[in-house]
């Protein structure tokens, strides 16, 4: 039986090596790049020929727009709609990632840390360089919790900076986690069927049921991710 | 496109004053309610991220803080402060969290 883990693997496709660097194209970038040609397949096939009455791939254009939009405009404010294009393409390429990973023998490119960990880091400091942008050296007030006694900021303040500094960390590690969870039980299950024979049954329905919860998981750790982003969005914007 | 510096009253003036209706009238209140978050997932996942936090806060602190013993030479003092800022950070944010999705049971929190 192959190790459940075998499906992480990151195989080079087209070796590329620049000084000491491995650049090479892998099949984590092969998945990359099919879900941005998904997306944006999607969308522009779902919006060529807008009409009045959306036809079935104009409307779950449209959906996806406005699940994204009132997102944005719920959990961020209507000011951040300026950013809708950023959330909206962090959403869809999440999203994109997680479900084609849910084809078999695709390769599920947000399994890997370092993958949801660029995201992360990406959302953090542009959204720590906006609230320095729009409220200058004020945003450091961020840090000040409110109506906490003056004697306790020293320690306070030190708190809430490292409370700032983990979010990178855990909504990397949520997405990552919920990924390479999922898609290793599945395998792992999976991989009883046959060793059990006629009693291969029961895995199978394991399977069958754990292959929808997937489906779940896929577009919640999508959504998870993008709600927390507008609400660090929120924080940079109205610094509360 | 629509003369609004002009006193002279633009010819959208009734569409615009509908906008302005529809818009008041769409327009969700300001600021992070727990919007959707808190009613469409399952509470083990709750859980497990209030776990994730914490082991995050900590693994952070202990990052932050070997790093700067390395640096300046004076090991063990960074590593424990930031043993201790990562602990309370991690369950600072635990905390948050499961406020955000409404999970903590006294009233005052509640939303």
């Amino acid at each position: 039986m192959a190790s459940p883990l075998e499906q992480f693997r990151i195989e080079p496709i087209v070796p590329i090596t620049v000084g000491e660097f491995d650049l090479s194209f892998t099949n984590s970038s092969l998945w990359m790049m099919a879900s941005v040609a998904a997306v944006y397949g999607f969308v522009m096939a779902g919006t060529m020929r807008p009409a009045m009455v959306p036809g079935r791939l104009q409307s779950l254009v449209e959906l996806a727009f406005e699940f994204v939009s009132d997102l944005v405009r719920e959990n961020a404010g209507k000011e951040a709609m300026r950013y809708f294009p950023a959330v909206f393409s962090l959403f869809m390429f999440i999203l994109a990632g997680n479900t084609l990973g849910m084809v078999p023998g695709a390769f599920t490119f947000t399994s890997h840390i370092i993958v949801t960990f660029f995201m992360a880091i990406c959302v953090w400091l542009g959204v720590t360089f906006l609230g320095f942008w729009l409220h200058g050296a004020k945003f450091l007030g961020f840090f000040v919790p409110h109506g906490a006694p003056k004697i306790m900021l020293p320690l306070l303040v030190p708190i809430e900076i490292m409370s700032y500094c983990v979010r990178p960390i855990s909504l990397s590690v949520r997405l990552f986690v919920n990924m390479m969870a999922g898609h290793t039980m599945l395998k792992v299950f999976a991989g009883f069927i046959i060793a059990l024979g006629i009693f291969g049954v029961g895995p199978l329905a394991v399977t069958v049921a754990l292959t929808g919860f997937e489906f779940v998981v896929a577009f919640l750790q999508a959504y998870i991710f993008t709600v927390l982003t507008c609400l660090y969005l929120h924080d940079a914007i109205h610094m509360h | 496109m629509a003369p609004e510096s002009a006193g002279s009253p633009s010819p959208f003036g009734e569409f615009d004053a509908k906008l302005a209706r529809a818009r008041k009238k769409g327009e969700p209140q300001q600021g992070r309610g727990p919007g959707r978050s808190g009613s469409e997932d399952r509470p083990l996942g709750h859980g497990v991220q209030a776990g994730i936090e914490v082991i995050a806060g900590v693994a952070v602190g202990l990052a932050v803080g070997w790093a700067l013993d390395h640096w300046t030479g004076l090991r063990p003092l960074f590593l424990i402060v930031f043993f201790v800022l990562g602990a309370a950070a991690g369950l600072l944010n635990a905390y948050r969290h499961l406020r955000r999705v409404g999970m903590l049971l006294d009233g005052e929190t509640r939303k």
